[in-house]
C-alpha cells in the first residue's frame, strides 16, 4: 500500500474523480428530491403547480396504514429471507454436485456448466413469461400433477395463499442461481487439499469431510453471498410486479412494488416518496452492518 | 449536449433520402396495429406535404403516467392517442390543451356534437380536452355448441340466470362455463364487471351531487353484493379456480379455453373477439365459428354497459398545435375508418350507423347502444386508474379468502369515499 | 469418492455405484430444471401458439421472427448492443480506475469514498426513476444514447468497483512496486502489469455488468419512447397488447432478447466459473 503524499494526489484524483462525478450526479440528487417529495403531497397530476408541505403526514398515514405492516412482512420474510436462504442452499447443492466426481466422470461438468447459464442470459421478463405459462391452469405443472394424480383440479398457483409465494420465489430462484451457484463453484475450485487428506487419514467418511472441511472453507463465501442476494432481492420490483402484480388482492406486496403503485398507479408521489425513503432507511442500517462486518473486514488490507 | 438521433440515422439508412419537411410532429399510437396507422399516416403526409409525421408507441400499461410525466415536465409527443377516461385529469393537469378554438377555427366532422361521451371530454368550465376517436364496450360472447349441449337454448338475460347457466354448463358438460379474469392486478377486468353489474341493477359507484360535486352512489352492501356475485362463479359455478391468476381479458386461458371449446361463456371487448374469431378460423379452416354475442344481462336498470374506447389529446407543450389539429381531422375523417382502421368502431353517432358488425358481432352492436359513459367517474378527485386497482384489490382479497365480503367492501368503500373527500 | 479400494467388501461397492448413479440422476435433473425454460422459449417462438402445450396446430414457422422484424426489432437489439457495449466499456474502465485507486494508495476519506460505493448498490432504483426523469428532461438526454449510457453506467458502477477491488487484492503489491522501480509510470503499471493479470476479473466484471444492463426495463420504459430508440426489454413488452396478445411473437421477441447473451457467454463459460464474484468473496 503506497501512503498518501501529495505527489500522489493528481494520480488518485484522475482515478476516482469521473467515476465519483457520475455517482453523485446519478444518486445523490434525485435521492435529495426524493427526501423533499416524501414530506409534500406532490402527485403526479399536479406537477406544474407543485406539491405543498406536509411535514411528515406521508410517514404517519404509511405507519397507520394496515396494509403496510403486510408490505414489510412479504418484504422482509419471503423475499428476503427465505428466498436468499433458498437460493443459498440450491446454490451451495448444485455447485457441490456439479463439482463431485460422478457427474465429472459422467461427462455432465461442461453441460452442468452451460446449463448454470441459460437462467443468467434470460431476462426477468422473459423469465416471467415462460414461468407464468407453466403455472397456468391448463400449464405445465397443472398437466404434469394431473397425469401423475397428485392433484384432481388444476390449481391456481400464482393465485392462491398457500402457493402464490412458493411459485414466486420459484421464478426468483430459478432466474438468480446461476450468480449463487458460479459463485460457489468459484469457491470450491480453492478447497486445500491437503485438509481433505488430513481428514481422509483420519478415517473422515464424506459428511464429515463436508462438515469439517468444505463447509468451513465455504463459509466466508456464503454470509457475502447472502448478504448481496438480500441487498438485490429487496429493491427488485420486476418479478412480483410480472408475475402477481402485487396479488391476488395485495397478498404479495412489497416495498418496491408498493412504491410503484403509489407513484405510477395512484400518481401519489409525495406517499410513494415517503415510501421509498423507508426503503432507504432499511437499507442503509443493513448497509452499515454489512459494511461493518462483511466488506471493511474482506478488505481489510486496504481500510 | 450530444444527442444521437437514432430515428435520422435509421430513416436515412432504409430510404436513403432525408426527409425534408417543414413542421415535424410525433404521434403517439398504442395499440398493436401500428402498421395501419403508419400507412395511413402516408397517405397524410402526402396530401400535407409541409407536415411530417412520426409515429411512436407505447404499452397501455405505461401510457398514462409515462405521457403525463412527459407532458408535464415540457416534452411529450404532439397529438396523443389516450383512453376515453384520461381526458379530463390529463387536461386539468394541464398536460393536454383545449381545443376549443381550433375546434372552432376549422370544425372537425359533422361537428363535435356528433362524437360520443361528451361529458368525458368536456370540462365543467366547457374546455374540450380531447376528441373521442374509437369506441367499443365489453359484452358477454359464448359458443352456441356448448350452451345447447348443456340443454340451454336462449343466452340468459339476466344476472342470476347467467350464474345458473354458467353452473349448469360446468355440471353437464364438465367444461368451463362463465370463464372470466379474477385477478387483481391493476388493470383486472372484475372492475368492468363489476360497474356492469351495480349500473344494471341502478347503482354507480361515483355519482354528481347535484351541488358541482361528486358523492357515493352506492352503498357497502351494494359493492359486498357484487363481490359475492362474481365469487359464486368460482369452481363449481363455471369458472376455473385458476382464473384467480389471471387479470387480462385476452389471457390465453380465456382465449384459448373458447377456441379450443373448453369453455362457454367469456366477457372481451370487440377487438378481442375478433382476433379469437380470426385464429379459430385458421385453426380450423373453415369460415363457419360456433361463436356468437350476446348483451349485458339486465337488472333493473337493464343491461347497462361502458362506453369504452380511446381519443386523441394535443400535447399542451406542442409548438404545432394547428398541424396536429390538421393530423386530428384526418384520423376522424370517414375515409380514414373505411379505407384503414376497419377493425375498430368510430366514435362518431353519424359514422357509426354505417358500420357492419357481422353476424358474430351483432352483441357488440346492440350492447354499444346500452352504452353509458362513465360520467361522473372521470372527475379530478378519483382517478379511475386508482379506483380500478383498487377494485381489484378488494375483490381479491374477498375471494382468495384473506377478508369476508362484507370487510372487503367495507374497505373498499371506505377508500373511494375517502378520495371523494379529499 | 475415488474408485473403491480392491480391499473393500462388495456391498460397500453397491452403495457407492448406487450413490453415483443418485448424484448423476440428480444432476440430470438439476440441468432439465434449468434448460427447460429456455428450451421452452426457443420451441415456442417458432410455433404459431407460441405455447408448445397449448391446444392448437403445432405447425412448426418463421412468422414470429417475421412479425417481430416487421416491428422494428431490428433497430432495438442493435439499440440494446450499442447502449449495453458502450456502458459496460465505459464503467468497466472507470470501476478499475477506482479500484485500484483505492486498493493501491492510501488518501483521506477512503474509508467514507469506499462505504459510499458498497452503499450505491443498496439504493432502490424505482425511487429515483421520476427524479431523473425531471433532470433528463432539463439537460435533453431523453431518447438519448447518451442518456441510457450514463445511467447504466452508474447502476453497475458500484457492484463492479467492488467486485474489482476483490480481484485486485489477488495481484501482488510487489510487483507493481518492482515496476515502479523499473521506471514505469503508473498509467503504464495498471496497463502493462496489472490489467493483464486481472483479466479474468475483469470478464467477470463485464459479464455481471453487461447482463445487468442487457435485462433492465425500468429506465428504459421511462427514458426511451422514440421507436427508433428502444431497447429489447422495450421491444418485447411492446407484444403485450392490450386487448390481444401475440404469443408467438412474444416468445419469438424473447428468444431473439435472450439469444445474444447466451452467444456472448457460453465461449466464456469456464473463465466465468473461475471469474464470477470470487473476486468480491474472498473470506
Amino acid at each position: 500500500m503506497i501512503s498518501f503524499e501529495r505527489q500522489h494526489l493528481g494520480f488518485i484524483l484522475a482515478m476516482l474523480v469521473p467515476a465519483f462525478l457520475l455517482l453523485a450526479l446519478f444518486y445523490i440528487w434525485p435521492a435529495t428530491f426524493n427526501l423533499w417529495n416524501s414530506f409534500t403531497d406532490l402527485t403526479l397530476l399536479s406537477m406544474r403547480q407543485g406539491g405543498n408541505f406536509v411535514g411528515i403526514q406521508n410517514y404517519v398515514d404509511l405507519i397507520r396504514d394496515s396494509g403496510f405492516k403486510t408490505v414489510i412482512w412479504n418484504t422482509a420474510f419471503w423475499l428476503a429471507f427465505v428466498s436468499t436462504l433458498i437460493r443459498l442452499l440450491l446454490g451451495l447443492g448444485l455447485a457441490l454436485l456439479i463439482h463431485s466426481e460422478p457427474v465429472r466422470r459422467a461427462g455432465l461438468r461442461t453441460i452442468a456448466r452451460m446449463a448454470i447459464l441459460l437462467p443468467w442470459a434470460t431476462p426477468p421478463i422473459v423469465a416471467v413469461v415462460v414461468w407464468r405459462q407453466f403455472f397456468d391452469g391448463q400449464g405445465l405443472f397443472n398437466q404434469i400433477f394431473l397425469d401423475l394424480g397428485i392433484i384432481s383440479e388444476p390449481v391456481a398457483f400464482l393465485g392462491n395463499q398457500a402457493t402464490v409465494w412458493p411459485a414466486l420465489l420459484m421464478i426468483i430462484t430459478w432466474n438468480t442461481l446461476p450468480v449463487v451457484t458460479l459463485t460457489f463453484l468459484a469457491a470450491l475450485q480453492t478447497l486445500p487439499k491437503d485438509l481433505f487428506e488430513a481428514a481422509e487419514m483420519d478415517g473422515a467418511g464424506t459428511w464429515r469431510k463436508f462438515v469439517d472441511v468444505t463447509l468451513p472453507h465455504l463459509a466466508p463465501t456464503m454470509v457475502v453471498m447472502g448478504l448481496l442476494l438480500v441487498i438485490w432481492t429487496f429493491n427488485n420490483f420486476v418479478y412480483v410486479w410480472l408475475a402477481t402484480g402485487a396479488g391476488p388482492g395485495t397478498f404479495t406486496n412489497v416495498l418496491a412494488t408498493e412504491v410503484f403503485m403509489k407513484g405510477f398507479i395512484s400518481f401519489e408521489l409525495g406517499y410513494s416518496s415517503a415510501v421509498g425513503m423507508i426503503m432507504v432507511a432499511i437499507m442503509l442500517v443493513f448497509g452499515a452492518f454489512y459494511f461493518h462486518f462483511v466488506a471493511s473486514r474482506n478488505f481489510k488490507e486496504i481500510m | 449536449m450530444l444527442k444521437l438521433s437514432g430515428m435520422t440515422l435509421v430513416a436515412s439508412l432504409l430510404l436513403g433520402t432525408a426527409v425534408k419537411a417543414e413542421t415535424s410532429i410525433v404521434f403517439r399510437y398504442n395499440d398493436g396495429d401500428v402498421a395501419v396507422i403508419e400507412a395511413a399516416v402516408e397517405e397524410f403526409e402526402a396530401a400535407n406535404p409541409d407536415i411530417d409525421v412520426t409515429v411512436e408507441r407505447i404499452a397501455w400499461g405505461d401510457a398514462r403516467t409515462q405521457f403525463l410525466r412527459e407532458a408535464l415536465i415540457g416534452g411529450g409527443p404532439d397529438v396523443v392517442h389516450i383512453a376515453f377516461v384520461w381526458p379530463l385529469e390529463m387536461g386539468q393537469a394541464v398536460a393536454l390543451q383545449p381545443l376549443n378554438d381550433l375546434i372552432s377555427e376549422n370544425g372537425i366532422q359533422s361537428g363535435i356534437d356528433d362524437f360520443v361521451a361528451q361529458d368525458l371530454f368536456t370540462s365543467k368550465e366547457g374546455s374540450i380536452f380531447a376528441v373521442p376517436w374509437t369506441t367499443d364496450t365489453f359484452t358477454l360472447v359464448y359458443n352456441k355448441d356448448l350452451l345447447s349441449e348443456a340443454g340451454i337454448s336462449e343466452f340468459p338475460s339476466e344476472w342470476p340466470a347467467l350464474a345458473e347457466a354458467s353452473r349448469k354448463i360446468h355440471e353437464a358438460t364438465g367444461k368451463a362455463g362463465f370463464g372470466f379474469s379474477a385477478g387483481s392486478a391493476a388493470s383486472n377486468v372484475i372492475w368492468f364487471m363489476l360497474n356492469y353489474y351495480w349500473w344494471s341493477n341502478g347503482h354507480a359507484l361515483i355519482v354528481d351531487d347535484g351541488a358541482g360535486g361528486y358523492k357515493m352512489g352506492i352503498t357497502p352492501e351494494e359493492v359486498a353484493e357484487g363481490f359475492e356475485y362474481f365469487a359464486s362463479f368460482m369452481g363449481d359455478g363455471g369458472n376455473p379456480d385458476t382464473n384467480i391468476s389471471v387479470s387480462s381479458w385476452s389471457d390465453p386461458s380465456i382465449v384459448n379455453g373458447m377456441i379450443s371449446g373448453h369453455q362457454a361463456i367469456a366477457f372481451m371487448p370487440p377487438a378481442t373477439f375478433r382476433s379469437m374469431l380470426d385464429t379459430y378460423r385458421s385453426q380450423t379452416g373453415s369460415e363457419e365459428t360456433p361463436f356468437a354475442s350476446a348483451t349485458i344481462p339486465a337488472g333493473s336498470a337493464g343491461g347497462i354497459s361502458h362506453l369504452g374506447g380511446r381519443s386523441l389529446g394535443i400535447n399542451s407543450n406542442t409548438k404545432h398545435p394547428e398541424e396536429s389539429f390538421r393530423l386530428v381531422q384526418y384520423l376522424t375523417s370517414k375515409g380514414f375508418f373505411e379505407k384503414h382502421l376497419k377493425t375498430q368502431m368510430p366514435a362518431q353517432k353519424a359514422l357509426l350507423s354505417s358500420v357492419d358488425f357481422g353476424p358474430e358481432m351483432a352483441g357488440f352492436a346492440t350492447q354499444l347502444a346500452n352504452g353509458r359513459s362513465w360520467g361522473a367517474y372521470a372527475n379530478p378527485k378519483t382517478p379511475i386508474g386508482e379506483m380500478w386497482n383498487e377494485t381489484g384489490r378488494s375483490f381479491g382479497s374477498f375471494l382468495i379468502g384473506q377478508i369476508s365480503a362484507e370487510v372487503a367492501a367495507q374497505d373498499f368503500y371506505d377508500k373511494i369515499s375517502g378520495m371523494l373527500g379529499k | 469418492m475415488t474408485v473403491a479400494a480392491v480391499d473393500q467388501p462388495r456391498e460397500r461397492d453397491y452403495a457407492s455405484i448406487i450413490g453415483n448413479v443418485f448424484v448423476v440422476a440428480l444432476a440430470v435433473l438439476a440441468i432439465l430444471f434449468l434448460a427447460l425454460p429456455v428450451v421452452w422459449i426457443f420451441v415456442g417462438s417458432f410455433l404459431q401458439t407460441g405455447n408448445p402445450i397449448s391446444a392448437g396446430s403445432m405447425k412448426w414457422t418463421f412468422a414470429n421472427y417475421r412479425t417481430i422484424i416487421e416491428n422494428d426489432f431490428l433497430i432495438f437489439i442493435f439499440n440494446s448492443v450499442f447502449i449495453c457495449i458502450v456502458a459496460v466499456i465505459i464503467c468497466t474502465a472507470l470501476a478499475v480506475m477506482v479500484a485500484y485507486a483505492f486498493s493501491r494508495y492510501r488518501f483521506p476519506l477512503k474509508r467514507m469514498a469506499f462505504a459510499s460505493i458498497v452503499l450505491g448498490q443498496l439504493f432502490p432504483w424505482v425511487i429515483l426513476v421520476t427524479p431523473l426523469f425531471v433532470m433528463f428532461a432539463k439537460a435533453g438526454l431523453l431518447n438519448s444514447y447518451v442518456g441510457m449510457i450514463f445511467c447504466y453506467v452508474c447502476v453497475s458502477l458500484p457492484f463492479s468497483v467492488y467486485m474489482l477491488v476483490g480481484y485486485l487484492e489477488a495481484v501482488p503489491r510487489d510487483l507493481d512496486e518492482a515496476a515502479a522501480m523499473d521506471g514505469c509510470s503508473r498509467v503504464q503499471i495498471v496497463l502493462q502489469v496489472v490489467l493483464p493479470l486481472m483479466l479474468p476479473g475483469i470478464v467477470a466484471t463485464a459479464t455481471y455488468s453487461f447482463l445487468l444492463m442487457w435485462t433492465e426495463y425500468l429506465f428504459a420504459l421511462a427514458f426511451l419512447t422514440e421507436t427508433t430508440m428502444k431497447t429489447m426489454p422495450l421491444g418485447l413488452a411492446l407484444f403485450f397488447g392490450q386487448d390481444t396478445v401475440d404469443w408467438g411473437a412474444v416468445m419469438a421477441a424473447s428468444a431473439a432478447t435472450t439469444l445474444p447473451a447466451l452467444l456472448l457467454f457460453l465461449p466464456l463459460q469456464s473463465k466465468l466459473v473461475s471469474g464470477v464474484t470470487s473476486g468480491s468473496v474472498k473470506g
